[in-house]
Parts: C-alpha cells; structure tokens; sequence
C-alpha cells in the first residue's frame, strides 16, 4: 500500500487532464442523453474497439506501416545533404538559405499538390512523409556538424587526420543527438501525416476507415480511430522520446 | 568580394536555380502533366476573372481564419501556460497534455472537434490549437527564464509576489513569447488551411480540395504556392517583430 | 550580542545532498559587525563565504546558531526595505535603462523616486553620461557600477557586496576598487565584502576574517589600520604588502 500511493500520485500529477477529459468527454454524452449515433461514451468506444480488435488490426498496421519508410527516408536525405553543405561551402551558400526560408512553408498542407502529381497511392503518402521528416533532420545535425569543438578538432588537424576522418571519427558521432531530436520531433507527426493523406486521399489504412465510418455514420468506429491513433501517435513519442534520451547521453 | 556578399549573392543565385528548375520541368512536360510551368500557372489564373476572384475570396477567408485563430489561441496558449506558472500543481499535468495534445494527429480530434464548433468553425479551431501550443510552450518555459541572480535581487529588495511576477517574471518571458510567436504565426496558417479540409464552406484549403478533384491543375499549383507565401510572409514578419522587440529584453 | 550591526552566533549551515548525504558548509561560525565597519570575509572557493553573505541576506536559512541584524531577523531588514546587495553578477534588467534600473528599489519599496538622489548616485559612480543606456551598452565594469550605486540608492543600513568585481580584468577590478574606496567613504554603510582576492580584501576593509574550507569555519583575523588613506598610494606602502603576503600565505596553506 505504502508503494501504492507515491505512484498513484504521479499518475494524477501528470495525468489529471486525461482523466478529466474522459469524464467531460462522458458526461457530455450522459447528460445530453446522446445516443452512440451521435456521441459514443468512452467504454462503448473501448469495448467495441476490443469485440473488433481484426477491424482495426490491419487499417492500423498499414498506416504505421507507411510512416517508417517516407521517416527513414526522409532523415538519410536530411543527414546526406547536411554533410554534402558541411563539406562544401559553394553548396551551403546556395542550398542553406533556400532550406530556411521553405522550412516556414506548411509541408503537410501541400498534400493536394503531392497528390495530383505523383498520384492517389500510397508513394504520395511516403513522399509527404519523407518532406515532413527531411527539414528536422537537415537542420538539427548540420547544427551539430557546425558546432564549433575547437579543441578536438585541433587535435584531429594536428595528427594530419583528413576532413572525411574528422567528419567519420568526430563530427557524426557529435551530430547523433541531433539526428535523434529530428526522430522525436518527426516520428510522431509522420502517423498523423500518414492518416490525413489516407483520409484525404481515399488510399486505405486508418485515414480510409475515417471516411468509410463517416459515410456510414459509423460514429464508434470513428471514435476508436481518434483514440487508437491518440495512443499510436503517444507511444510512438515516447518511445522515440526515450530513444533520444537514452543514446544522446553517450554523444554529449 | 567581402564574404557576406558572396553569400548573399550564393543564396540568390540557389533561388534562382530552383525558381528555374520549377519553370524548366513545367514548360518540358517531365513531371506531367500535373506540375505546370509556374508563370504559366501564375499568369493563366491571375489573368481569368473568375478564378482570381476565387483565389483572392479564399485568401480572404483563410486569413481571417488564421487570424482569429492566432489569436483566440495566443490568448488561451498564454492564459493556460500563465495558470501553471500561478499554480505550480498543475504544471506537470499540464505540459503532458499539452505534449500530448501536439502529438494527437488532427485527424484523429477531427470527429470530437466537428461536433464541438462544427464544420464552419473548423479552421479557426484548428488555427487556434496550432498556435495555441506553440505559445503555451513559450510562455511556459519563457515564465521560468527568470535569471537566479535577478530572483535573488528581487527578493533582497523585498519585492512583493505580485511585484516578482509584473516586473521580473513578465518581462523575463518576453524573448520566449516572441520565439513562440514566430511558431504560432505560420503553425496558424497551417492549422487554418488543414481545418477547412474538414467541410469549410470557403478558404485557400477549399480550393485546394476542389482544384485537386477538378483536374485545374494551374489553380491548385497556385493556391499551395499562395498558402505558402502565406505562411512565409506569417513568419517572417513574427521574426521581423521579435527582432525589433525583442533586442531590448534579451 | 550587540543590537545594532551584524552578529552571528555559532552559526552552522549544512545542505542535504541526495541520497541522505549532507555536506557542512559553514560550523560554528561566530562573528560580529560593527555599525559602519566594512569587513571583508576572505577565503578560498568552497569555504562558505558566500554563504555567510546569502544568510545575512535572508536568501538563506541558517542550520543552527543566531543570526542577526540590528537585533533581528534579516527578512525583516529585507522587508523594511533597508538592505542593499551587489552580487558577481551584475542582475541589472536588460530591459530598464541604467536610471531605471537605479530607480527600481523606489519601486520594489513603493516609495517615490528621489530623482536628484539617483543622479546624484550616477554623478558619484561615474555613470551621469549613461544614465539613458541600456546595461548591453555598457562595459563590464560599467555594469558593475550601476549595480553597486542600486545597491546603495535607498541608503540601506547593510551593504552586502559578493564579489563584485569577480568577473573583471584585474586592472578595470584596481580601478572599481578605488572608487568604492571613494564611495564608500562618502556613506559609511556597514558593508560586508566577500572576495578571494587578498589585495581587494586588505585595501577596501578595516577587518579582514580570513575563512579555511571544509567545513568553512573561520581561521583568523585581522584588523587594519593604516596609517595612509585609502586612495592609490596605500598599495605601494610596505606596511600594506606585509599585510597582503601574510594573509596570502595564510590562503594557501589551508
């Protein structure tokens, strides 16, 4: 009981929102005496999401699915082109300024444009994904590569260590905390990227199910699409979360 | 040549070369038929009286959209991250949630938010959550900047609570304030074109939606280049008003 | 214990560390100050001597023993408004100009600004040409002056002066040293200097406690009285070297 408590406390010091926002979310079905047509209550929504876990099984595990290639992608292009400016000075001059001034324009809001061009499947979404993970990665390790570590890399000019052995022995180890900022930063978002593209483009997964349900008045599977994707979209930040925290340690 | 010329005169020359490269592609046809050449685009529906009225109608809307939210959510943003600073209980649960919140795709709040304000009210709403985190963050954090050496100046000077707070913690958060407004200012726009997506009767995401489906592949080119220049204008001019401000608190 | 000046009776000061470890940083630490003496506490890095200063300030509380200021409590000095610190650090507002900075205790103390008072202070520091700059656009030891003419803008009864030339050039500090000299003998606050440079301590201070570390404690004293005032011909003086070399050597051997 004595272990109990300190850990229940926690749980309401961090968590009091959530809980408060189920009981809202509850009572504003109750008291206005919504049917599940209209507002599902929270534990219609959890025990028809578990009599059907296959129905949301498979929508789910493709959209994830597609969120890893489009973020991995996305990060080597970032990583790649920030050494390519690292190495060369006339790169830097032409491609930096460019990248700042088109990191302000909203990525996910070019969706329509992507889609048109490269057409309603599901290498848009990857394409979307891989531009929305690309800016992060870009700027946070040419930040570290840049960073000025004087005397260590002194040190590596003094034993005639060439500029590809400084950037293979110390600068891409110094840039790992920031590869690993762009992942938390992206990651995340990459699944709601994911689903809007699906949801926008009628291209399956989770965002498809969106718009089926919504056709159909569906309204619990619609609610146990937020929520599913709600702790998808949590796990996976804090999953990357702790990635960061736990390997940036060794890199500092 | 002084090295900050050549690097002016680098960084046009890469715009430049993309402008072109844009250009290029479009009048030789090798991304097809849905990337236009971006003139082409420009004049054809700047020069038709219908479609430039609809663009400019649905600018209109958007930037009122973007506005309002930008500015309900500074509010509520400034207000919830003022409220954790006054009552310090509250501060854990509130900057999980406030994370939280940021990671739920809109997606996904989509259902719970229609029913809230309804389709119309969409992109004000969504607007609103886009800047109202980035400045939740920022007077958050910015609440907290206070310097231990001013705190202790404060305190040895017998500065009252409220005294502590309007003339230490206020201004210290001033820098972090106006960094989040750089955010708040384009994650407005954003959240505005992504919320009309949701059933708005007009505005630049409208369009972008009806363009797409209707093959006018000119007008959607144009619209996502003008809700660029949107957002890029939304952020230059928040970094403009940080610079000019913010030079005498930092 | 007297009733007017500075006293501290035994005082010890311990800070817990994490797991239940605790580390001493001052015992039994027993010293007075006289009304309008300037005493200078002197000691290697570690010794408490800051902490002494934080205690009579109230920003700390101590562990055991009494402390006290003209027989009470420092919070209730700090309360009347009555006491004046200049800190290493500079802490001027980066957004108030150098007359408004000054200006702020009126303000902390909800008294009217006695104008002629803060430009009066500015004319002494040397400041009457800056009153209108921000504290970016002053030198460092610029800064440190309008901090220190700040502290002594309410005539407090305590100065309490924590390194404030710490983070100067050795000949700006020489110059700062002077003109504190200079200032401080136009007001005679009681005034407490912590600092670990021996020649600051034995030119500005008519007493010098010398500190040893681990745990901080007091290892010696030292009242000065020079013949010669206290401008820049002290520091040539024989008297003031013999003064400086032993105290040196007492630094370094504990």
């Amino acid at each position: 009981m004595s272990k109990v408590l300190p850990v229940l406390g926690r749980i309401l010091a961090r968590g009091w929102p959530i809980i408060v926002l189920l009981l809202a979310w509850d009572l504003v079905a109750v008291v206005n005496g919504y049917t599940d047509l209209l507002l599902p209550r929270p534990l219609s929504v959890a025990s028809y999401v578990s009599n059907n876990v296959a129905k949301f099984a498979e929508p789910t595990f493709i959209t994830v699915a597609l969120a890893v290639p489009g973020t991995i992608l996305g990060l080597a292009v970032g990583c790649v082109l920030a050494i390519l400016v690292w190495y060369s000075s006339i790169l830097d001059g032409l491609i930096t300024p460019t990248t700042s001034v088109l990191q302000a324009v909203p990525v996910v809001a070019m969706l329509p444009v992507i889609g048109r061009l490269v057409g309603y499947n599901e290498i848009t979404v990857i394409v979307i994904v891989m531009l929305l993970s690309f800016f992060p990665a870009f700027v946070l390790v040419l930040a570290r590569l840049r960073q000025a570590n004087g005397s260590s890399e002194d040190v590596f000019r003094v034993f005639g260590a060439s500029r590809w052995t400084t950037l293979a022995r110390l600068l891409l180890p110094q840039a790992v905390p920031g590869l690993l900022a762009a992942i938390r930063m992206t990651a995340p978002f990459a699944i709601g990227a994911v689903i809007l593209a699906q949801y926008l483009l009628s291209i399956g997964g989770l965002g498809q199910l969106i718009t089926d349900s919504i056709v159909r008045s569906d309204t619990v599977t619609v609610w146990a699409i937020a929520c599913i994707t709600s702790i998808v979209s949590i796990i996976v930040f804090a999953l990357t979360k702790r990635l960061e925290d736990r390997v940036a340690v060794r890199f500092k | 040549m002084s090295s900050r010329g050549k690097k002016i005169l680098l960084g046009i020359l890469g715009a430049l070369a993309l402008i072109l490269a844009a250009e290029l592609i479009g009048r030789l046809g090798l991304a097809g038929k849905a990337w236009p050449a971006p003139s082409d685009a420009i004049f054809s529906v700047l020069g038709n009286k219908l479609n430039s009225a609809l663009l400019f109608r649905s600018l209109g809307a958007t930037l009122v959209s973007a506005g309002t939210g930008l500015l309900i959510g500074s509010v509520a943003g400034v207000a919830v991250g003022f409220l954790g600073f006054l009552f310090p209980v509250l501060r854990p649960g509130l900057d999980q949630t406030a994370s939280i919140l940021n990671t739920i795709p809109l997606v996904a709040l989509a259902p719970l938010l229609i029913t809230l304000v309804g389709p119309q009210g969409m992109s004000v709403l969504t607007a609103a959550l886009g800047a109202g985190f980035a400045m939740f963050v920022a007077t958050a954090s910015g609440l907290l900047a206070v310097s231990p050496a001013h705190s202790d100046f404060f305190t040895v000077s017998g500065a009252s609570r409220l005294q502590h707070i309007i003339r230490l913690s206020l201004p210290s958060a001033v820098p972090s304030l106006l960094g989040g407004l750089t955010l708040a200012g384009s994650g407005a726009v954003l959240g505005a074109v992504l919320g009309e997506w949701f059933g708005a009767p007009s505005g630049l995401g409208v369009l972008m939606i009806s363009s797409m489906q209707n093959f006018q592949v000119k007008l959607l080119f144009v619209v996502a280049l003008t809700a660029a220049l949107v957002s890029l204008l939304a952020f230059y001019t928040m970094v403009a008003i940080q610079k000019l401000v913010g030079r005498r608190f930092a | 214990m007297s009733a007017s000046g500075i006293s501290l009776d035994r005082v010890e000061k311990t800070f817990s560390l994490e797991k239940r470890k605790t580390f001493t940083a001052l015992k039994d630490v027993t010293l007075d100050v006289a009304q309008g003496e300037f005493l200078a506490l002197l000691g290697p890095s570690g010794c408490g001597k800051s902490t002494i200063l934080r205690m009579v300030a109230g920003l700390e509380e101590p562990t055991a023993g009494k402390l006290a200021v003209n027989g009470r409590g420092p919070r209730e000095l700090v309360n009347e408004h009555r006491l004046g610190v200049a800190f290493q650090d500079h802490a001027l507002l980066p957004w108030l100009t150098v007359f408004q900075n000054v200006s702020l205790p009126y303000q902390l103390a909800k008294r009217p600004v006695d104008k002629a008072r803060i430009d009066d202070l500015l004319e002494l520091v040397g400041l009457a040409r800056f009153r209108d700059a921000f504290p970016r656009q002053l030198s460092g030891g610029m800064r440190q002056r309008a901090s220190i003419a700040r502290s002594l803008v309410l005539k407090p009864e305590v100065l309490l002066l924590d390194e404030p030339f710490g983070a100067l050039d050795a000949v700006t500090r020489r110059r700062m040293n002077l003109e504190l000299a200079r200032i401080w003998s136009e007001e005679r606050t009681t005034t407490v200097l912590v600092t670990h440079d021996v020649e600051e301590a034995v030119f500005l201070a008519q007493r010098v406690v010398v500190l040893a570390a681990n745990p901080g404690r007091i290892r010696h004293e030292e009242v000065l009285s020079f013949d010669t005032a206290r401008t820049e011909g002290l520091e040539r003086t024989d008297e003031f070297h013999h003064v400086v070399d032993r105290l040196t050597r007492m630094l370094d051997a504990s």
